[in-house]
């Protein structure tokens, strides 16, 4: 497979031979060998630890911007009769890994899929891989439609990159997330035949194989899809937000508890943590309820909407919380597709997304809260009640990539992963840097997966590396035992750092973090030792230089 | 120093860039070596996380689609050059980072969009300034424009005597309350916009003056471009000419030059010691101390679309929005308006090197007017509305772009001055910005 693009690589900066052929049979200006231009397609959202280029080369051979379905089919003829790997990408806004080159090859960046088309009479929309959703929704709102649901990266990403990473995102808890939203697509598969799957118009939920969904959430490794049909509702009458304050991460947890098993049915429901509060109050921006926040958005007919806000209401004050002004709920809203803004305090953000039990949320929470603590970084927690019975965590932690010691904090973001599994919830991706997970999450389905990618994609040049087999660059399996023995350690190691570095916090006492279990009630008592030692009260999550 | 001068630049430095001759040196595999040290990597640059929003929103970026065309695809080339960069060897600057920077309309779109705050435009500008400096900057095709203001004190190329040729029969004198600042796209391309706003200026009881054939240009487009001692050199001129004047307050129709003098003189450290204020703002004015006495609305629906400059970069939103409202029978807004407002595709030099993508970015405030059912756009930027035609013509589209200027002075009843007004002198295509 792969191997034969491998060798050619090795020799830096000359091009492999197939890269000229293929740039020769493309039209001018599809095809990319700049060196400067594939060092910039090495990446995604997830900043790439200089040590993970050890076990992958990232760095594509080639860039391809296809225009047109058909030049995809041409570029995926062409790779399976080169045996070249090729990594379909959006935008690359995720931080799984899942649109990094495992060993080279082609990526394809299918921004140059960008048509956008809305159908009254089937109240659809087509879109382009590669359409950004906010273009996707601007279009829809100007025909007097609007998206079910749509990422919380809305501005930046894309239609492609959201259906192959399975999305559940803004609209999803009255919706629910892309598959809900998939009428049909059309996906080139690694023969190279491109194909419709799904019905156009008319709801796609029998006759045949419901193929569709295989594809979605498939992180590009079974086709490259090109174009989707989504379904669309009708504009809502009246739109109102409504932000609720919280004296603490419980009361905030039992508030989402009693949202979810009420009859109330808002569009969207995003909560923050005190950690995450406290970020933004790092800012320079007005928190009035640092114990926690709820902000919801309700859409509808206007009477409607109105009972449901009034009924939600009650249920903050029964949960103990306090209504925010409608002026703070708005300012709440407007701010829901910018949670990672806190970014500015690291620089670097690292960070994960899980899906855990909804019921559970207030315990994970804690123990995030705890896993952040014990490495002395700052960090928060930004959370979507993705339905009912499912909570969407997504725990961070402000580091500074400029310093040695942050290599050691990638441990981090595995231990949130692990988190979630032992709550009974799962990593919200996979791509590059969960696929060793995959036997635990999966046991026995994973052969059967396996089985539908070796059916599909015989050569395995669809995104290899991701997803159902975790490879290195040497083609060889990451067997998950090194590979989760290996972030335990450098886990444990920065957190030994912590230690060293001395924290000192001042944060607000969450309760978040007052669960009866006694390792909790630990970390409340060497935070009110930190308190005593911090010198400057006003500061927040401060840690000091390293010596 | 001057404060536009990079921080990561010793005065000496600076000096030895500006004095010297830089020849760019071609590197053997491909791109130019830059001897001037690089500014160094802000810390604000750290925090991208790569979220795409800039990119999305990005006119230039969404043109070309190549990560070295996004703002998060130059971040991560600068840092690599800032980490590269020694004191005797240089850099390699790469043709892909070169032709990156130059592939921005300066519209600001990116720093309001992004994620984290970052003042992205700040940063791109910042960069021309150190690609000038080492001789590895502008792009070739801006070397006529470059010559042109250097020659002519314009970018059109054309001749100084021409430059008050719009004025000719108005008896414009050259001091007075108000100093008139015709600007160039003005003075040589949309002459009557400069005629009719004198006409307008007088109808409001102004006693308008102007610089005659000696008005300079007033640096944008150079200092945009990041060619420090082309715009040092025209700012003192404008400086010193404008005091000769000696008027209380400075109008312009040009966001152009009122962005350049409002944000870029104070930080050169250039003072013109009187208020500026774009026309839309004086009318608004006017407009609310009632002296603007609107005959006839216009009939029909006019959209108002909100200049780069203008609206993103000097916070100027709802004068015009009111002016053009008391004009016109019907006022709409486009989908994107204000702070969201599309770039027109003209501004930072991109027309003048990139022509073609400067008319197919125009091309999407056209679909944008045309989807919100108006035939007539209603800007006050010269830039704008010769780019916005331009891409009009192109797609056949139909679309009518005016002045704001052309709306209030039919609306207030004023006689159209043909006599002596010279005769529209067509934009030449690859100068005009």
């Amino acid at each position: 497979m792969a191997d034969r693009a491998s060798k050619e690589t090795t020799r830096r900066g000359s091009p492999p031979k197939w890269a000229r052929q293929l740039e020769r049979r493309m039209d001018s200006g599809l095809v990319s060998l700049d060196p400067a231009e594939l060092g910039l397609y090495d990446r995604d959202a997830a900043p790439l630890p200089a040590s993970a280029k050890w076990a992958f080369n990232p760095r594509p051979d080639a860039v391809v911007r296809p225009r047109t379905a058909d030049q995809v089919r041409k570029v995926v003829r062409f790779a399976v009769k080169a045996g070249v790997p090729i990594v379909p990408r959006g935008a690359a806004t995720w931080g799984f890994g899942g649109a990094v080159p495992v060993n080279g090859g082609i990526v394809f960046d299918l921004q140059g899929l960008s048509g956008i088309q809305v159908d009254r009479d089937t109240m659809t929309v087509t879109a382009g891989a590669g359409a950004i959703w906010r273009d996707v929704a601007d279009l829809a709102h100007r025909r007097g439609f609007m998206l079910p649901a749509y990422p919380t990266s809305a501005p930046g990403s894309t239609v492609g990159g959201w259906i192959n990473t399975g999305g559940m995102g803004v609209g999803a808890f009255k919706y629910g997330g892309i598959d809900k939203q998939v009428r049909s697509m059309r996906v080139v598969l690694p023969n190279g035949e491109l194909v419709r799957l799904g019905f156009d118009r008319v709801i796609p939920n029998s006759s045949g194989y419901d193929l569709k969904s295989l594809v979605i959430g498939s992180e590009g490794t079974l086709g490259v899809v090109t174009e989707a049909t989504l379904e669309l509702v009708p504009a809502p009458e009246s739109t109102r937000p409504l932000a609720a304050g919280f004296p603490s991460g419980k009361e905030l947890g039992d508030f989402v508890q009693l949202l979810a098993r009420s009859r109330v049915l808002p569009f969207h429901v995003s909560f923050y943590d005190p950690a995450h509060l406290s970020n933004l109050e790092r800012l320079g921006e007005v928190v009035p309820y640092g114990g926690g926040l709820v902000s919801m958005m309700f859409e509808g007919y206007s009477s409607v909407v109105d009972w449901e806000w009034e009924a939600a209401a009650e249920l903050v004050k029964k949960a103990g919380g306090e209504v925010a002004t409608e002026e703070y709920a708005m300012t709440s809203w407007d701010d829901h597709l910018f949670d990672l803004r806190v970014a500015r305090n690291g620089p670097t953000l690292l960070m994960n997304e899980v899906f855990v039990p909804l019921s559970r949320t207030t315990e994970v929470m804690a123990g995030m809260t705890r896993i952040i603590e014990a490495h002395g970084v700052p960090g928060g927690i930004v959370g979507t009640a993705a339905s009912r019975s499912t909570a969407s965590l997504m725990p961070y932690a402000l580091v500074d990539e400029r310093k040695w010691s942050t290599f050691f904090a990638y441990g981090l973001v595995d231990e949130f992963a692990q988190l979630s599994l032992d709550m009974g919830g799962r990593p919200a991706g996979v791509g590059l840097w969960m696929a060793y997970q995959m036997p635990d999450l999966h046991s026995g389905a994973l052969d059967a997966m396996r089985a539908v990618k070796q059916a599909l994609d015989p050569k395995n040049i669809m995104n290899p590396g991701k997803l159902v087999h975790a490879v290195s660059k040497f083609d060889l399996a990451i067997p998950a035992g090194v590979m989760s023995m290996g972030t335990k350690t450098i886990s444990m190691v920065h957190a030994l750092l912590a230690d060293e570095r001395k924290v000192k916090r001042s944060t607000p006492t969450s309760t978040a973090t007052k669960t009866s279990n006694d390792e909790a009630e630990m970390v409340e008592e060497e935070r009110a030792e930190d308190l005593e030692d911090a010198p400057d009260p006003g500061a927040v999550n401060k840690v000091e230089k390293e010596g | 120093m001057s404060s536009l001068q990079s921080a990561g630049t010793t005065p000496k430095e600076a000096k030895a860039a500006k004095e010297a001759t830089v020849s760019p040196r071609k590197a053997a595999d491909g791109g130019k070596v830059a001897m001037v040290r690089p500014p160094p990597f802000a810390d604000e640059l750290w925090a991208c996380i790569h979220c795409n929003y800039c990119s999305a929103e990005c006119p230039t970026a969404r043109e070309v689609g190549w990560e070295s065309a996004t703002p998060r695809g130059k971040i991560r080339m600068f840092k690599d050059l800032v980490e590269a960069w020694r004191p005797k060897r240089g850099v390699t600057v790469p043709d892909a980072f070169i032709r990156g920077v130059y592939e921005c309309t300066s519209c600001g779109r990116c720093s309001v969009v992004c994620h984290v705050d970052i003042d992205y435009l700040a940063h791109n500008e910042e960069w021309r300034r150190w690609l000038a400096r080492s001789g590895c900057g502008p792009m070739k095709d801006h070397e006529v424009l470059v010559r042109s203001l250097a020659n002519y004190r314009n970018p059109y190329m054309s001749p100084r005597r021409d430059r008050a040729r719009w004025a000719e029969g108005l008896d414009l004198p050259t001091k007075g309350d108000i100093l008139y600042f015709a600007g160039c796209s003005d003075s040589y391309v949309h002459p009557d916009v400069a005629r009719r706003t004198v006409a307008v200026l007088r109808a409001l009881g102004h006693d308008v003056a102007y610089m005659g054939v000696d008005e300079p240009c007033c640096g944008s487009t150079a200092c945009r471009l990041g060619l420090e001692g082309p715009f040092e050199d025209l700012a003192r001129d404008v400086v010193a000419r404008v005091r000769e004047v000696g008027a209380g307050t400075i109008v312009t129709a040009c966001p152009g030059c009122s962005s350049a003098f409002r944000e870029y003189y104070p930080k050169a450290g250039y003072d013109l010691g009187i208020p500026v204020l774009h026309l839309t703002e004086l009318l608004d004015k006017a407009l609310a101390s009632g002296k603007v006495e609107v005959k006839d609305r216009l009939p029909g629906s006019y959209a108002w679309y909100d200049p780069c400059h203008l609206g993103r970069i000097d916070d100027v939103f709802e004068p015009p929005r009111r002016v053009l409202a008391a004009c016109v029978e019907e006022m709409v807004d486009l989908a994107r308006n204000r702070r969201e407002s599309l770039c027109c595709g003209s501004g930072g030099g991109l027309k003048t090197a990139f022509p073609d993508q400067a008319t197919s970015i125009g091309g999407r405030v056209v679909d944008l007017a045309l989807d919100a059912g108006v035939n007539t756009l209603v800007t006050a930027c010269p830039w704008c509305e010769t780019n916005i035609g331009d891409a009009s013509a192109a797609e056949n589209a139909g679309l009518e772009v005016v002045d704001l200027i052309d709306v209030v002075f039919r609306a207030m009843g004023l006689k159209t001055d043909t006599e002596g007004t010279p005769r529209r002198r067509k934009a030449p295509g690859r100068l005009s910005l």
